[in-house]
């Protein structure tokens, strides 16, 4: 992980041109709502991990950050819109700045590019969580068991986890399909090799008994023993091999078509019957046929996955991880629609071990027809076989079984209906045939029943294989699932107790005996917690919901540590802080600083007071944190007191911005007016909504600071010292002059004027009057340490000074 | 035996720190799956490979590749 140093920021989202220090240490971020706070977050975000989760995730429809990642003024030139920030990484010693534009968030310029850098930063970038806004902490919190899981999974990344027991288990039932029509096929050939041998049973002492009685019969050695080499039809000529026609075997076999075609119209009528029936249910309830749909369809579409373009419609998305995660969601169906798809392939499995045994038998009569020189029905069976092919096919796939209803309904064997008279005549020709000679018989006897012994140990062979790959795949998979299972309720275990532990830091004055359980179960999370010693309850059910935040902060804390353990170092909280109230607020610093010592935080608060409570309890500094007292969409946030507002201002001119001048300008004024008006003590007509106008606040400050000055010349007067007199003249002086020049160019800056007329200001124009402006409120300030004046005491004031003393002057006159 | 999966070496889609989790239970797996004599050294060797290489994510089809690889069976 990181520590951040420094960031500049420009023409990201909300922001211009920004630069903020760091430090590596935790730091605040202050600002009203719309001050800019969470456009410095996207743009960290950003820069670490090439996301901004604002523009990602629900309700979020349409955003990208190609598109609304620049400022709203520099989407046509997302070239112009970058971050750079230099880090600190603590695992390698190193630091480093990465550069990321929004033109091409996946390619960051890194310096120095050494390799062990690169892969710091790139674990930094895969870890999107380290951002955490407000709207995101009850995600854990008030949230379904269901999607609890979901959520946490993903912060935890076990996504992939879940993926490699998705596709252990896809294999496992892929596996068991093909074992079940490996299994159909060694009864088919087991069947026709009995038929040939008629015997009943498949005993290797039956076959070699028939085998050796033809064998004799031609003069051939007995085979001693059926081993895995033997072959039934060894010595035969090849001549002879070629003759395999045996008559009373070709008869056999079509009589037990014959009488197999009997049973036909019930064949595997009761499965047919159930998908039928299925299937009418969805015609009934469109939402469950939709749903069912969606399922196999976006299953097979995530399987496909690979890349951010999407297999089922080619939309590109930022990332294949979005893409991703989108179709999960989708897959998030109901229980219902998965047993019907259950149900579905486990009949349509039945019918089409079903049509398997009948290819068997129509094989037999197949190669017999084609011996006879039986065109016709060669074609006849031929196509049947072809058309069964493809049935079992489509049988074994949901979408197969849909467009299937109709012949499941009528009869799905579709025999043809030359069929019965093909075969009676096929069978009477055999039958009329003379019979073969004692030694014929024997010889194709022998070359037939090797054939069908072959396609049996090759059934056998391939089914055996099934087996072996089926028992495999349920062992990798049960043994997945209940490795994963332990761990998980290892880490649940782990979860719950820090997740206990930091919450009853931030509330120990009233929930010391605070605990929680984290309850998975299949595919859920459930979360209890503990009220007041009352019992475990759903978070929602009694909690306030300055609780619940409190419970989200703490169980992503919890997450966040689980995660990285020590290498847990920085993290963004995007106003996630606000929630807790002020008798809660230093315990919460004390968590984030006694359970996170390693930890940089960047806070960011529309609240000034929590920032005084962060300083207060240690957390952060006057040097560690940053005030934004407004924000427009010309200059992006404007911080107070910046010093460098002169310099942004003149930058502006120099670009022709005059308007963008003029704004910085505006909003310098009205933060340093109100500063000044607390500071000195000025008193503009007072206001219960505290929103007062520069054109208020300005005057009053001008006054009150005449008013001081002259207060000083005269006390030291009356103190009889010259050089106070003098200084505290020559800036009541200073001011005047400088007020003069104001009230002549005050409309440049007035907000009803510059808003609509800064088309008419031209840079000469604006010019003398920031200058004007300058030299204004160099009154205000020490030359010396350049903090503004301010008097002491606040009420009955004695003395107008610096932050540095070089400015002391005295306001109480000689008692007379 | 401990069964360790190969160190990541460049940089990997799922970031080169694979989450130790996801590591542990690999290992775990693997280990466990050798013991049960369910599934032969040579499929736990391709697993072990298929779990250790984070360029993409791992699909049903790579076990079933795995799962269907011969294992000598035949017929006395």
């Amino acid at each position: 992980m990181i520590k951040l140093e420094f960031a500049h920021i420009e023409e990201v989202r909300g922001i211009r041109k920004l630069d903020i220090d760091f430090q590596k240490r935790t730091f605040a971020i202050s600002g009203p709502n719309g001050s800019g706070k969470s456009g410095v977050i996207d743009a960290i975000e950003f820069g670490l991990t090439g996301q901004i989760s604002r523009l990602t995730g629900r309700g979020t429809k349409g955003l990208s950050v190609s598109e609304h990642g620049p400022h709203v003024d520099k989407t046509k030139f997302p070239d112009a819109a970058f971050v750079e920030l230099r880090v600190f990484l603590p695992g390698i010693g190193k630091s480093a700045t990465i550069t990321r534009k929004v033109s091409s968030p996946k390619k960051p310029k890194i310096v120095p590019g050494d390799d062990d850098v690169k892969v710091a930063l790139a674990e930094v970038a895969d870890h999107p969580e380290i951002a955490l806004s407000r709207r995101e902490i009850l995600r854990f919190i008030l949230v379904e068991p269901t999607k609890r899981s979901d959520e946490i999974q993903t912060v935890l990344k076990l996504d992939e986890i879940g993926q490699i027991r998705s596709a252990l288990n896809t294999c496992q039932n892929k596996l068991e399909t093909a074992l079940q029509t490996a299994a159909a096929q060694v009864l088919s050939s087991r069947d026709a090799l009995q038929l040939h041998f008629q015997i009943s049973t498949l005993r290797a002492a039956d076959l070699v008994e028939a085998a050796n009685k033809r064998r004799k019969l031609i003069g051939l050695t007995e085979i001693a023993e059926l081993t895995a080499d033997t072959k039934l039809d060894a010595g035969l000529s090849s001549a002879a091999k070629v003759a395999e026609f045996n008559k009373q075997s070709a008869l056999r076999d079509l009589n037990a078509l014959s009488d197999e075609a009997k049973g036909f119209p019930d064949l595997a009528k009761m499965e047919a019957a159930a998908i039928v029936a299925d299937l009418s249910k969805l015609e009934v309830d469109p939402a469950l046929f939709a749903a069912l749909q969606r399922l196999s369809f976006i299953e097979r579409g995530l399987d496909l996955v690979d890349g951010r373009e999407c297999p089922l419609c080619d939309t590109a998305w930022e990332d294949e991880q979005h893409l991703r995660d989108h179709l999960k969601a989708k897959l998030a169906k109901s229980e219902e629609a998965r047993k019907v798809q259950q149900a579905l392939l486990n009949n349509g499995t039945a019918v089409a071990e079903a049509a398997i045994r009948v290819a068997a038998f129509l094989e037999s009569a197949h190669k017999v027809a084609e011996g006879q020189g039986e065109g016709g029905f060669v074609r006849v069976l031929t196509a049947w076989k072809t058309n069964l092919e493809g049935l079992k096919a489509r049988l074994t796939t949901v979408e197969g079984l849909i467009g299937l209803k109709d012949r499941l309904t009528v009869g799905w064997l579709e025999m043809p209906n030359v069929f019965p008279t093909g075969l009676k005549g096929l069978t009477e020709k055999v039958s009329a045939m003379p019979d073969q000679t004692a030694a014929l018989d024997a010889q194709t006897f022998l070359t037939t029943a090797q054939l069908r012994l072959s396609d049996y140990r090759e059934a056998m062979r391939k089914n055996k294989a099934a087996e072996i790959a089926c028992a495999s795949a349920k062992a990798a998979y049960n043994i997945y699932c209940s490795v994963l299972e332990d761990e998980l309720d290892t880490l649940y275990e782990e979860v719950q107790k820090d997740f206990s532990t930091f919450y009853r830091v931030i509330n120990e004055d009233d929930e010391a005996k605070f605990t929680a359980k984290l309850t998975p179960t299949e595919g859920c999370l459930g979360l209890d917690v503990n009220f007041y010693g009352r019992g475990l309850y759903p978070p929602a059910a009694y909690h306030s919901e300055g609780h619940q935040d409190g419970m989200g902060v703490c169980l992503y804390l919890a997450l966040m540590k689980r995660l990285f353990g020590n290498r847990f170092t920085f993290a963004l909280l995007d106003n996630v802080v606000m929630s807790v109230d002020a008798g809660h607020r230093y315990q919460f610093c004390k968590l984030l600083k006694t359970q996170f010592p390693d930890t940089q935080f960047i806070i960011t608060t529309h609240d000034r007071l929590w920032v005084e409570q962060m300083k207060s309890a240690g957390l952060v500094t006057a040097k560690t944190s940053i005030a934004f007292h407004s924000w427009t969409i010309d200059t992006g946030p404007l911080v107070e007191s910046n010093q460098e507002i002169w310099g942004e201002i003149a930058a502006a001119l120099g670009k022709g911005k005059v308007e963008a001048a003029a704004a910085a300008l505006r909003h310098h004024l009205e933060y340093v007016s109100r500063h000044l008006a607390d500071q000195l003590g000025a008193t503009p007509q007072f206001r219960v909504d505290g929103n007062y106008e520069l054109g208020e606040l300005l005057p009053s400050v001008l006054k009150r600071m005449g008013d001081l000055c002259g207060r000083a010349a005269s006390a030291a007067q009356s103190w009889g010292n010259a050089a106070d007199k003098e200084a505290a003249t020559k800036r009541r002086a200073s001011l005047a002059a400088s007020n003069a020049a104001m009230s002549v160019e005050q409309w440049a800056v007035n907000k009803g004027v510059h808003y609509n007329e800064w088309a008419n200001l031209g840079r000469k124009d604006f010019e003398p009057v920031a200058a004007a402006f300058k030299e204004l409120l160099a009154c205000f300030r020490c030359e010396t340490c350049e903090s503004w004046l301010h008097v002491t005491p606040r009420i009955n004031p004695e003395t107008l000074r610096c932050g540095c003393n070089a400015i002391s002057l005295n306001l109480k006159a000689k008692p007379k | 035996m401990r069964l360790l999966l190969p160190q990541p070496t460049r940089l990997k889609r799922q970031g080169v720190h694979m989450a130790t989790l996801q590591r542990q239970i690999a290992e775990k797996f693997l280990a466990k799956l050798a013991q049960s004599r369910e599934v032969d050294a040579e499929k736990i060797d391709q697993l072990r490979k298929l779990l250790a290489d984070q360029k993409r994510r791992v699909k049903a089809e790579d076990f079933l590749k795995i799962f269907s690889l011969p294992t000598g069976g035949d017929l006395k």
